[in-house]
């Protein structure tokens, strides 16, 4: 187990808090600018909706005595407010081997730069007292943190993104976000990092259940810009990173063919995102994180998890 | 075939390249992982079968290449027997026969195309820098290319020959000019070529193909056996005595071969068949007379003989003839004085007399009309008017009458009763040769014998017995051709404007004069007519196809067309002040018609215009002359041993090259 090996091998440890450090780097970097003016109640982590009364006991807030209610009975009781619930949040995180692929450069990794754009949406979240949970997924679920507002919870987001295990199998969007749909509950945030290369046209569908239950629904479509611009031009051997199919091909006579091809699934990704009610944003892996977290708290998507 | 240096061969196994480095480039490649791997799929399932068409084609194009390259390399050549000449550098002529015996069939085929693609073989055979005169041999024979090395336009020149020519043959005559072509020929070897059915009737003999320096070769073109053929000996169309408006028309036929039976025939005048009979062949010759309608004065006087059988030479089998005598003149009788007794008529004598006049200088064709019926005649169509006691036109036809004259008509003023003198000298005065002073009877006076050269045929003609009580009384300027014993003029002639006008001072009947009865009587009239008529005869007897033409201009046609048997019609225009004009088309056998068109009017039938064109003589006897090909010896022996190698590698050389090009196209259209 990829944790257990962490735990037990000191260097590598430290080379996962480097790495985490690292990644906290980038994801601040990335919400720079964007954390003011995100949340407009005052009141936070307190609630204004009364509940009910109860009898003081010791120890209890001298603030929250209902002076009116002792001076009609003469008892001291307590005003008790409906818990204030912080948003809950919850990042997947794609680990599936298509999104292990860098193209050759690994400042282009698209699971790293997955991993950045959620770090940086826990990083905003999480500074304004979200609850925020990560999963990863491939095929299934793989890994959980619950979503919780304490402090320490940055961290262990890190670390989780971070060190993602690598999970050869297929990419089945579809049994893993319904899996997801079944833990992270009620009313909240998902937000989605993969590169969504599941050929089923039933892939996205549990976003449909997620957005029944209350969720609302960010996608990050992370595309390598290998895979958008495919810069080949030699006959080369063709493999896929999860089946392991290959293929020989000449990229100069197939590009047109590719570019239509690709291009209808990304229309096909963003009409099925939008169709399930939830917002999608396509991320170049070669491109800014700061540009997809941008476009994904922009003041249309901030209203919904404000 | 063979091979230079077969060992070259070697090289096809570099035809494996290809294949291998398609092997081998496959198994090098490195995978390359591509997480949109589906995509790719898809794209490559899109673009597999035309792409898999197009690198199976470059395979089989390179694979080519190698072996078209190797093939070069080993220097290949072919063997070949050269069919003119021993493969040097020579100055050739070539002599085809396009006569009309030619024109035969033989294995779906006419001997004279047989005989143009033996000329290109023949042109094959002879190596570069050869020199080639082209010479054809139906009459009259003529250069149809000069001495060149330009094979190329000795090609164009053999595709330009007509297939279709009637001509006659004559190859002594091609032969001399084949020799002037050949003389200063730039190469010391000098060769000639013969083309031709060696028909007996070329009457070519063994000392006329003997020429110095020169090596003559005969090729027979088609076989030497005898063919049967059938063709006309005589054709002759005279005006049927008998019924009036029939011709009777006499066809010979010789036929060569074994013939035997009935041959049928048809006529065909105006575009519609007008007679069928049939010949019967005894000893091969027949004889047939058949009757057709007279074609109508105005009308196509052509008529077409076809012999409706299948035999060796079809050219012959058509004939023309003339229906109705085309030179003719055309002579319009003006009845002054008609009389319902024939005998005192006014024509009556002129009728006869011109009717009788012998065909040997022209035939004439008479039209008779009343005085006060002229105005409704076309005059542009006849050649002569002759006033015969006719009163004086009026005005307008009087004005039409000078105009007729003055544009080259013929007119002649007979005198008599109805003659006022007065009258004609105000009327007719510019047209007439004389002025009328007045008319006279009184007592008998006879002619002056003999009159004016040419106007009678030697020997007597009774005109100094003519008794003339009645005349009219000329004031002539210059001298007349016959003149009465008193010295005044009878008979005056003169030309005005482009036509010519006669006076005669007394009456064409026997009312004024019993000349009507005396011998010179006839003779008199048909020369005064004749000398009056400013008739072009265009052209007199049958034409032999192919001999150069030359046809007299009408007056007053500004253009003219020749309409030949097949319809193809020849115009010429600007004629208008010309004498004559020269047809060189007239190939095809059978009846010309001229049409011309003067300044302001529609194409008309020129009078005498038609003619008729007839296959050359002794061309339809296609009896052969025998081992003709055995004459010049000296190029038997420089023929026997003729072979040559070819090199195929500039030919492999190209197709390399363009294999090589196809090979670049298919991978640009591949990317």
């Amino acid at each position: 187990m990829p944790n257990q090996q962490t735990r037990d091998n000191t260097v590598l440890e430290q080379e996962v808090v480097q790495r985490i450090a690292h990644l906290r780097l980038r994801a601040r970097r990335a919400v720079e600018g964007l954390r003011s003016g995100i949340h407009r109640s005052p009141h936070r982590g307190a609630s204004v909706i009364f509940a009910e009364h109860r009898e003081y006991r010791p120890g209890d807030d001298l603030r929250l005595l209902d002076w009116r209610a002792f001076a009609r009975s003469d008892r001291h009781t307590i005003k008790r407010f409906e818990q204030e619930t912080h948003l809950r949040a919850h990042l997947l995180l794609d680990v599936s081997a298509s999104m292990r692929f860098d193209g050759g450069e690994p400042a282009t990794d698209k699971l790293g730069y997955a991993a950045t754009l959620l770090a940086a949406m826990a990083f905003i979240l999480l500074g304004q007292g979200d609850a925020v949970g990560a999963l990863a997924l491939t095929g299934s679920v793989h890994e959980v943190l619950p979503a919780r507002a304490r402090p320490g919870q940055l961290d262990a987001i890190l670390a989780l993104l971070e060190r993602a295990p690598e999970h050869p199998d297929r990419t089945d969007l579809e049994v893993a976000l319904a899996a997801c749909a079944e833990r992270v509950g009620r009313r909240g945030l998902v937000v989605l990092a993969s590169d969504l290369l599941d050929m089923s046209v039933t892939a996205l569908d549990p976003l449909t259940r997620l957005r029944a239950l209350g969720h609302d629904v960010i996608v990050l479509h992370v595309m390598h810009p290998h895979e958008l611009d495919f810069p080949f031009h030699e006959r080369a051997r063709f493999a896929d990173p999860e089946s392991g199919e290959t293929m020989d091909s000449d990229p100069d006579a197939v590009r047109e063919a590719y570019k239509a091809e690709l291009s209808a699934f990304l229309v096909g990704a963003r009409q099925r995102c939008t169709a399930a009610g939830a917002r999608y944003v396509l991320a170049r892996s070669d491109a800014p994180p700061q540009e997809a977290v941008a476009e994904a708290v922009t003041p249309k998507a901030r209203r919904a998890w404000a | 075939m063979g091979l230079e240096a077969p060992l070259a061969l070697l090289g096809l196994l570099g035809a494996l390249l290809p294949w291998l480095a398609h092997r081998i480039r496959r198994r090098d490649l490195q995978p390359r992982p591509l997480p949109t791997f589906a995509l790719l799929l898809r794209a490559e399932a899109r673009k597999r079968r035309s792409r898999g068409i197009t690198d199976l084609l470059l395979l089989l194009l390179r694979i080519a290449i190698v072996i078209v390259g190797t093939l070069a390399l080993t220097a290949p050549f072919v063997t070949a027997r050269l069919t003119f000449g021993d493969g040097t550098v020579a100055s050739a002529a070539i002599v085809i026969d396009d006569s009309m015996s030619m024109t035969r069939e033989e294995r779906g085929d006419s001997l004279l195309a047989q005989a143009l693609e033996r000329t290109r073989q023949a042109l094959a055979s002879l190596p570069a820098g050869s020199e080639v005169a082209l010479i054809a041999a139906g009459e009259h024979p003529r250069v149809l290319v000069r001495r060149t090395n330009d094979l190329r336009a000795v090609e164009l020149a053999l595709s330009a020959l007509p297939t279709g020519s009637m001509r006659g043959s004559n190859l002594r005559a091609a032969l001399g000019l084949a020799a002037q072509q050949l003389q200063g020929a730039r190469h010391p070897t000098l060769r000639l070529l013969v083309l031709s059915d060696f028909a007996a009737h070329a009457k070519l003999r063994p000392e006329d193909v003997k020429l110095d320096g020169i090596q003559v070769r005969l090729e027979r073109v088609g076989s030497a056996a005898p063919a049967t053929n059938l063709w006309f000996a005589g054709l002759q169309a005279v005006p049927d005595p008998t019924v009036k408006g029939q011709s009777s028309l006499s066809i010979e036929l010789v036929a060569d071969g074994d013939v035997a039976g009935k041959v049928p025939i048809s006529v065909q005048s105006g575009g519609r068949e007008v007679a069928r009979a049939e010949v019967a062949i005894n000893a091969r010759r027949g004889h047939a007379l058949v009757h057709v309608p007279e074609p109508a004065p105005d009308a196509d006087p052509t008529g077409l003989v076809r012999i409706e059988t299948v035999d060796a030479l079809d050219a012959d089998n058509v004939a023309g003839v003339m229906l109705r005598s085309s030179d003719a003149l055309q002579v319009m009788l003006v009845n002054g004085d008609p009389h319902p007794a024939s005998s005192r008529d006014e024509l009556y004598y002129a009728q006869n007399a011109l009717r009788l006049a012998p065909e040997t200088q022209g035939a004439f064709a008479l039209r008779t009309v009343d005085a006060s019926g002229l105005a409704k005649y076309e005059l542009g169509q006849t050649d002569v008017i002759v006033l015969a006691n006719a009163p004086v036109p009026d005005p307008v036809i009087a004005e039409r009458l000078v105009r007729f004259v003055r544009q080259g008509g013929g007119l002649i003023v007979a005198g008599g009763e109805q003659v006022d003198a007065r009258a004609y000298n105000a009327r007719l005065g510019e047209a007439l040769p004389c002025r009328i002073r007045s008319r006279t009877l009184g007592e008998p006076v006879a002619f002056v014998e003999p009159p004016s050269p040419g106007l009678l045929p030697p020997g007597p003609s009774g005109l100094a017995q003519v008794r003339t009580r009645g005349r009219l009384l000329l004031e002539c300027d210059g001298d007349a051709p016959l003149r009465f014993a008193d010295g005044a003029p009878a008979l005056a002639i003169a030309q005005r404007g482009s036509g010519h006008s006669a006076l005669l001072a007394t009456t064409l009947d026997a009312d004024w004069t019993d000349l009507p009865l005396r011998p010179g009587y006839l003779p008199l009239l048909a020369q005064v007519v004749r000398r009056v008529a400013n008739a072009v005869t265009s052209v007199r007897g049958p034409v032999t196809a192919g001999a150069p033409l030359t046809l007299g201009v009408p007056p007053h046609a500004s253009s003219i067309e020749v309409v030949a048997p097949d319809g193809e019609r020849y115009r010429f225009d600007g004629v208008s002040g010309k004498p004559s004009v020269q047809l060189t088309h007239t190939e095809r056998p059978g009846p010309y018609r001229m049409l011309a068109q003067s300044a302001r009017g529609a194409l008309a039938e020129v009078p005498r215009g038609a003619f008729v064109v007839t296959p050359p003589q002794g061309e339809s006897d296609l009896t052969p002359t025998p081992d003709v090909e055995r004459w010049p010896e000296r190029e038997r022996d420089h023929n026997e041993v003729a072979l040559i190698r070819r090199s195929l590698a500039p030919h492999l050389l190209l197709l390399f090259a363009l294999l090589a090009l196809a090979e670049g196209v298919a991978r640009l259209w591949k990317r």
